[in-house]
């Protein structure tokens, strides 16, 4: 697979990193019982 | 004119469906410089138009679509037609089959007039398109149409088409409607099927109608919905109706005002047209019930999260091919693939719980209102805006308010309630309960009774 250049990378992973802190706050609520358990398709629930 | 006066005209023998094919295709013609269109299939469409005239002769009737011209985004596949997702990846695509929604408009008597442009593979709002040309706005060329379904948005609201099919992962027809004022449908994740679609977010990417009007888009949906074994998102329901009486009112529906996020830094114009709708439907007598909403800030970010992981999975295939994807794309791409499999999956846990909340929320109402989008269509090429004093990157900005709705799956009602000083469109979004579809063309429809009309 061709890498992306160096810098297009770096500023990508830049992006991500800032979303990474974004997100601890929310990964710090994610209850530890059964409910938390991984359901991909919102339709899901609604059927 | 809507679908509805169109097809009395047709059935009246005042109009057929080849003079409705030919008006359409002058006014594609005519409107050439917004560059809605990627591929044009006059000859295909008064053919069919030939074939439904006849067929009204004889007295077979498909329903309200027959004779109507339409067109579809270009990540729909049409038999026989390129279909490119707006990639130079795909310039040279033709598929052998049609997606279950072209299929179905097909059976209902729609006829399509050609592919639409859109944002590269649909991952992007300016649908200015670096292999097909930018779309642009037809209230402000200099503008863009929103997107991804920026073509559709565009060419619905110049009128040289009755329908544009968009599709929607994260507001892709609801942020075009928003700017260039139509009515746009997103409907409940596994409404409508995706068969035979472009995929971008796996878990987020839906179907449905951008029109001038609320009735013409739930004429759409009463054609387009339904269980489709090719597609295991979609579930066996009792059919539905969509289509809201004439005399529909708001009278005792319970319409939230969020008390957080949505009201907050907003275009002034936008922010005195929002309330002014929302005064107009207080009158009507639907009973305003101020909310929190569950961390809408949150949902953004889940959002994001979610398509970055789904939609470098979904191209990943391509991935290599670097040249044949336009920049702002590939760099979301590139952030994609550095996310890790934790991120993902934390995200779904965390997606997981805000449905719940989301879901107890319409407990309480039965229709969320908000603007949406917090501004009127930026300029071509703009990369930020600044509204309340803060600068903000365009893209995010523009699906600030339509984004979260994809990552609970719930349907969203997008119309227009008047124009800014500038005459640039602004919008509202009434998000409802997983399959309130119905319920949302009525609001919708009593509230676009009421307000100004958006029209060029």
């Amino acid at each position: 697979m061709q890498k992306p250049p160096a810098e297009e990378l770096a500023k990508a992973q830049s992006v991500i990193d800032a979303l990474r802190d974004q997100l601890a706050r929310l990964f710090d609520t994610i209850p530890s019982g059964p409910n938390s358990a991984v359901r991909f398709e919102p339709g899901e629930e609604q059927r | 004119m809507t679908i509805r006066e169109a097809g009395r005209r047709l059935r009246d023998r005042e109009i057929s469906a080849v003079e409705l094919v030919r008006d359409s295709l002058q006014a594609v013609e005519r409107d050439a410089a917004l560059n809605a269109f990627i591929t044009v299939t006059g000859d295909q469409a008064l053919r069919s138009a030939h074939e439904l005239d006849q067929e009204l002769q004889e007295g077979k009737d498909r329903g309200p679509l027959h004779g109507i011209p339409i067109a579809f985004k270009d990540l729909y596949y049409t038999r026989g037609v390129r279909s490119t997702n707006g990639s130079q990846l795909f310039a040279d695509f033709v598929p052998e089959d049609d997606a279950t929604v072209v299929q179905r408009l097909q059976t209902a008597g729609a006829i399509s007039v050609g592919k639409l442009n859109q944002h590269e593979l649909a991952y992007g709002i300016s649908s200015s398109n670096p292999w097909f040309g930018p779309v642009r706005n037809p209230w402000d060329p200099e503008c863009i149409p929103g997107g991804s379904s920026g073509g559709s948005g565009a060419a619905v609201a110049t009128g040289s088409i009755f329908v544009g099919m968009g599709s929607d992962t994260g507001g892709s027809i609801r942020n075009p409607s928003a700017f260039c004022g139509t009515v746009g449908m997103k409907p409940t994740f596994g409404r409508v099927s995706r068969c035979g679609c472009f995929q971008l977010g796996l878990t987020l990417d839906t179907m449905g109608p951008l029109t001038r009007t609320v009735e013409d888009a739930a004429i759409v949906m009463n054609a387009i919905t339904g269980f489709d074994p090719q597609d295991d998102a979609t579930v066996l329901r009792p059919e539905e109706h969509f289509v809201p009486a004439d005399n529909v009112s708001l009278k005792g529906v319970r319409l939230g005002v969020p008390n957080n996020f949505y009201l907050e830094r907003l275009h002034p114009d936008v922010e005195a047209l929002y309330n002014s709708a929302m005064r107009e439907a207080e009158r009507l007598g639907a009973e305003i019930i101020h909310v929190d909403v569950p961390d809408p800030e949150g949902l953004n970010l889940i959002g994001r999260t979610t398509l970055l992981g789904e939609a470098a999975a979904v191209m990943r295939p391509f991935l290599h091919r670097r040249d044949e994807i336009g920049a702002d794309v590939r760099t979301l791409l590139d952030q994609g693939t550095l996310l890790s499999a934790s991120d993902y999956i934390n995200a779904q846990r965390v997606r997981r719980a805000m449905m719940a909340d989301w879901h107890a929320m319409f407990d309480k109402i039965d229709v969320l209102v908000t603007p949406s989008a917090p501004v009127p269509a930026p300029q071509i090429g703009q990369q930020t805006v600044t509204v309340g004093g803060q600068e903000e990157d365009t893209r995010l900005l523009s699906t600030k308010f339509v984004r979260g709705v994809n990552v609970i799956g719930l349907p969203a009602l997008a119309l227009p309630c008047g124009l800014t000083r500038e005459r640039m469109p602004a919008g509202l979004q009434l998000i409802g309960s997983a399959w309130s579809e119905k319920r949302l063309f009525a609001c919708g429809k009593a509230l676009e009774q009421a307000l100004p009309q958006v029209r060029l």
